[in-house]
């Protein structure tokens, strides 16, 4: 019987010869490796804590922190999660109004460059040659320096309303400050975003069906802005939203937490399962499945073991739960007290900034929109190097569209601002959107040199608390997840437009 | 990569060659108002340049600035704490770039060369930003009249120049050469005409000289010796020159030989005929059997870390592993192993010196931190970017990598360090990584800030090098597998080598941005430049309230490296022609 059975070819070698165990052999040995490490060096720091009685903790979240705050939502935190949060605002504060004014200043200065116009042209370059050659902590000292010590100080005399301030204690300028009736007015402001963009595209549909000029731009603003006049009067009524937020939170704190643990566990198990199917499906052709590599085993394998992952996390851990319901309850009930059906008022007050002198010393009063001196910093230091890149991103973006399209849109009788408006801006876009939005991430993480004047962002807050708690390694973790959450979304928000870019592409 | 092909394309095209030079009012007419919009532009930009220029000029001749604050402390700004008695030290550093800079000269030849029309060009503009200056600068009259002569002189020196030399000699060329000399002449003019004290005079005269020497001493080798050996050597050595200056010349280490003979030789001299034997039987064998022995001397390499072992032993074993990972790919030819072997043998030497040296205690007339000023700044700056190529090189690898879970631990790893700002990185390095360290090992401050530096540049220099690998035609990858490579051969031989010389001009850009970064070690307290001029020089009793001129001399500091950086770069980038192939 043994020996009519013949030695079936060999169809795979030993796996010492075998590539495919070969190269797993070392990934796992390296990734054994580098846990091992991480064991070692976790252990040595857990004995090098505990040898100093610095036991690894996140109390101080919560426990009242001790330290004063030069500005933000909250001065004196009452706990270390408070204070983190006011440097949160600070930072989001400086980076928004920073990505919209360093993206003005870019774009013109970007075209100023390619002017025709020789001393338009000279001053452009001469500006972002100085910027983007100066570190920028340089530079944000620099501005912080002119801000405290350069500017005019406050006399007693000067008390009283004007429409500017500008002194060593802070610029304060008039502004819209929103009341209580603000986010129901929103409502109707973001009804406007949602119309104006269909009347737009029905608009732009229109003209390339007919060929006439349909003004899609004038008739998209302009139900905007119908939308805001009637909400202007008529946001009483968006009040009712209230209601929807308040039955939220009532389900949220209504249904049992197992019944959310399990809800949730089945979304994380759904989630990689359609993940799963999706990627399966890219890779099918009309022939049938293709053969999978390791690499795509790895994936599909990688993806199911995250899902079971986060199913069991949250089915073990019921504290993973409570804290997200917490987090939803809150945000639910902080969105419910913002609406109230038929509530009157302004949605907007207008204030102009003062000067006043409650002591011996004037100081500015709370009226205007006051920037101190280390907000005003750090703003102008990062917003004009900022604006030096986004220029030449601006400059390279144009001067890639090819000159053909420039003669082609002259040869037509466009004048040159219609075909910088019509032909190259909206192809330079395309180009220029992902260097801009990368530009946009270098602000965000640049805000974190306001430590440098002492301006109260998360990087500055966490030193000021683990120089009070001791608390260094958790207050590391805080920085790295904060930063990285922000760059995620920023870096999301870009790739969805990118996306959308492309689309249009052949 | 793809930046560097828009700016390839970007580049602006050749104005078309004139006839005659067009009057001066032509050019107005053409530049500055060709239209209504464009001349009521110009009267308001330059009502703004006027009063721009006025108010800086106004700060800058303002009776209460302190400019004298700057020459006062030039040693302060460049060296910082660095013991005065042990200056010579510094300056030897300076002499040892500086040999090494006529060296280069004389070998590379360099073929930059410039056309006496941009010279004359170049004076002309000095001229008139001088009249600019002598019109609107608010100071005495006798100073605003002297700089509008010299203004006025300078444009009409260029006129004239350019009317001798004529049409044809304006496009010539003259090589670089003779502007370094020009331009070393004219430091030495400078440095002794100046009141300038004879401790900076002397050795400033001394490093000119050695440069001259070294230029000297290259031309003499260069007819000796074969040029490709003599510029792999130089590159050799100017790589050395970074740990010699800062291990060495500057700290003056005080070799402890009891452990060096004691402790570390018998380790050294085991591993080195093992590693001699290990290179000689891997260069001889199959790529199978090469495969088992390198196995073998990586689990040899690991085991050692948990044998009471000294650092040095660890870090030559690894050395080892990585010589004999690399030999099957260089080390197969007679020649490959002779040279391998000398790989190998200095590798032992160089190893066994850096940790002799940095385990050594400093011989200086001081205990406090003594690393500061530009020194530092310059330290930190090459440094972090010679020890992140490496690491980016193997990240850059690793996410490029077809083994998933390599690629997901460089990709993770690369994507963290770039989703946070620098900052939060040099913390780590300094306040948490002595954590997770045992207690009785002791790392200087400079040198973990350095580590952080490191890794945060590697990330990004690992995205450059990613760029450039996936620009390399598949084709490259192709033709390799064809003639029988393994992917090590190919990685070392054929692709790796083309990804780097493409992305030659992103790493210079990146290490503009290092330099400029390293601005922000003054924030986690090291004295750096940065720090010198925000804290430790306006803080002196007889420099007070001198921040603003300090930090205007650090900007003008900064920007002459930066913008010098871009500038080569750009020649760079055209002399590879990366991007227009």
């Amino acid at each position: 019987m043994t020996e009519t059975r013949i030695a079936a070819p060999q169809t795979k070698p030993p796996p010492w010869r075998n590539a495919t165990f070969l190269k797993w052999a070392a990934q796992v040995g390296v990734l054994a490796g580098l846990v091992a490490l991480v064991v070692i060096l976790g252990s040595e720091a857990a004995s090098n804590l505990r040898a100093q009685g610095r036991a690894f903790t996140w109390d101080f979240l919560t426990d009242p922190p001790g330290i004063q705050l030069a500005e933000g939502i909250f001065t004196q935190p009452e706990t270390g999660l408070a204070a983190f949060a006011t440097g949160v605002v600070n930072m989001l504060r400086i980076t928004f109004s920073g990505i919209i004014a360093a993206t003005l200043i870019g774009v013109i200065v970007g075209v100023s460059r390619l002017s025709a116009n020789w001393l338009l042209n000279r001053f452009a370059t001469v500006f972002v040659e100085i910027i983007r050659n100066i570190p920028l902590l340089v530079q944000i000292v620099f501005w912080f320096i002119i801000a405290s010590q350069v500017f005019p100080g406050l006399e007693a005399d000067d008390a009283g309303t004007r429409w500017l301030v500008v002194s060593n204690k802070g610029v304060s300028i008039p502004w819209f400050f929103p009341t209580e009736t603000f986010w129901q007015w929103g409502v109707f402001l973001a009804a406007g975003v949602i119309a104006g963009r269909m009347v737009l595209k029905a608009r732009v549909r229109l003209l390339e069906e007919t060929g006439r000029d349909t003004h899609p731009g004038r008739y998209g603003f302009g139900t905007f802005l119908a939308f805001a006049v009637v909400g202007w009067f008529a946001h009483p009524i968006a009040g009712a939203v209230g209601w929807v937020w308040q039955l939220a939170a009532g389900t949220v704190a209504a249904l049992p937490r197992i019944a959310w643990q399990l809800l949730f566990a089945a979304v994380a198990v759904y989630s990689a399962l359609r993940w799963i199917r999706g990627f399966l499906d890219s890779l099918r052709t009309p022939a049938g499945l293709a053969k999978l590599t390791d690499d795509d085993y790895f994936r599909v394998g990688l993806a199911g073991a995250l899902g079971l992952a986060g199913a069991a996390a949250f089915l073990l851990l019921p504290g993973l739960t409570g804290l997200i319901t917490d987090v939803g309850e809150f945000v639910f009930r902080f969105f419910d007290e913002k609406f109230e059906f038929l509530r009157t008022g302004s949605a907007l007050r207008f204030a102009r900034p003062e000067v006043v002198v409650p002591g011996r010393f004037a100081q500015i009063g709370p009226a205007g929109m006051t920037m101190t001196p280390a907000f005003f910093g750090v703003w102008v230091g990062v917003t004009l190097y900022t604006a030096a890149f986004i220029a030449e991103i601006v400059r390279g973006g144009v001067l890639a569209v090819p000159k053909g399209q420039t003669e082609a849109g002259l040869a037509l009788g466009l004048r040159r601002s219609q075909l910088l408006r019509m032909i190259v801006l909206p192809q330079a876009f395309r180009i220029i959107l992902p260097p801009i939005g990368n530009q946009y991430l270098n602000l965000a993480k640049n805000t974190s040199l306001g430590i440098a004047v002492a301006y109260a962002e998360v990087v500055a807050v966490g030193q000021t608390l683990f120089n009070q708690t001791g608390q260094a390694l958790q207050v590391f973790v805080l920085w790295m997840a904060f930063y990285l959450t922000v760059s995620l979304v920023l870096s999301s928000v870009v790739n969805y437009y990118n996306r959308k870019l492309k689309l249009v592409e052949r | 990569m793809a930046e560097a092909r828009v700016a390839g394309a970007l580049k602006p095209p050749e104005p078309p060659p004139e006839a005659s030079q067009p009057g001066a009012v032509v050019w107005l007419r053409k530049n500055l108002f060709s239209s209504v919009g464009s001349s009521i532009l110009t009267v308001l930009m330059g009502a703004a340049v006027v009063l721009i220029v006025r108010a800086a000029l106004g700060f800058v001749f303002d009776e209460s600035r302190l400019w004298g604050v700057i020459p006062r402390n030039s040693a302060n700004y460049v060296v910082e704490a660095y013991p005065r008695a042990n200056i010579a030290r510094a300056w030897l550093s300076l002499d040892i770039v500086a040999a090494l800079v006529g060296l280069t000269l004389a070998v590379w030849r360099p073929r930059g060369r410039v056309a006496p029309a941009k010279l004359i060009a170049g004076v002309r503009a000095m001229g008139a930003v001088l009249v600019v200056v002598g019109v609107l600068s608010p100071s005495t009259f006798g100073w605003r009249l002297g700089t509008l002569a010299l203004g006025v002189a300078l444009v009409v020196a260029a006129a004239v120049a350019g009317r001798l030399a004529g049409g044809a000699a304006l496009d010539e060329r003259v090589p670089v050469l003779g502007l370094a000399v020009g331009a070393a002449v004219a430091l030495l003019v400078v440095v002794w005409l100046l009141p300038i004290s004879s401790t900076t005079q002397v050795p400033m005269t001394v490093a000119v000289v050695v440069a001259a020497a070294g230029y000297a001493v290259g031309r003499a080798l260069v007819r000796a010796v074969p040029a490709r050996a003599m510029r792999s050597v130089l590159g050799l050595v100017w790589l050395l020159s970074l740990p010699v200056i800062y291990l060495h010349v500057q700290r003056n280490p005080e070799f402890k030989w009891s452990t060096i003979t004691g402790d570390w030789l018998p380790w050294i001299a085991v591993i080195t005929v093992v590693g001699l034997v290990l290179i000689a039987a891997v260069s001889r064998s199959d790529r199978e059997r090469a495969g088992v022995i390198n196995a073998v001397a990586v689990i040899a390499a690991v085991g050692l870390w948990f044998l009471p072992s000294p650092m040095v032993a660890r870090m030559l074993m690894i050395l080892l592993v990585m010589v004999s990972l690399a030999t099957p790919t260089f080390g197969s030819s007679e020649v490959g192993r002779r040279n391998i072997l000398i790989v190998w043998a200095a590798g032992v030497l160089l190893v066994t010196y850096l940790f002799a040296a940095g385990a050594a205690e400093t011989g200086l007339d001081t205990r406090n931190e003594y690393f500061g000023g530009l020194n530092l700044t310059l330290m930190l700056a090459v440094g972090s970017l010679l020890l992140s190529f490496p690491i980016g090189i193997l990240l850059a690898l690793g996410r490029t990598s077809t083994m998933p879970i390599f690629r997901l631990l460089s990709t993770g790893y690369i994507e963290t360090i770039r989703g946070v700002p620098l900052i939060t990185v040099l913390f780590t390095a300094r306040l948490a990584i002595l954590n997770f360290l045992p207690e009785e090992l002791e790392v200087d401050g400079n040198i973990l800030v350095l580590m952080g530096m490191t890794a945060f540049s590697a990330a990004y220099l690992a995205e450059n090098v990613r760029g450039g690998l996936q620009s390399i035609p598949k084709g490259q990858y192709e033709a390799a597998k064809a003639l029988g490579m393994s992917t090590a051969q190919m990685t070392m031989l054929i692709t790796l080598p083309q990804a780097l010389r493409a992305v030659i001009p992103a790493i210079v850009g990146q290490v503009i941005s290092l330099f400029k970064d390293t601005s922000l070690v003054a924030i986690i307290g090291l004295a750096d430049f940065f720090r010198v001029v925000r804290d430790i020089v306006p803080n002196q009793p007889t420099s007070l309230g001198s921040i603003l001129e300090n930090l205007i001399f650090a900007a003008i500091v900064y920007w002459v490296f930066t913008f010098s950086f871009s500038r080569a770069s750009q020649r760079i980038e055209r002399r590879l022609g990366v991007g227009t192939r």
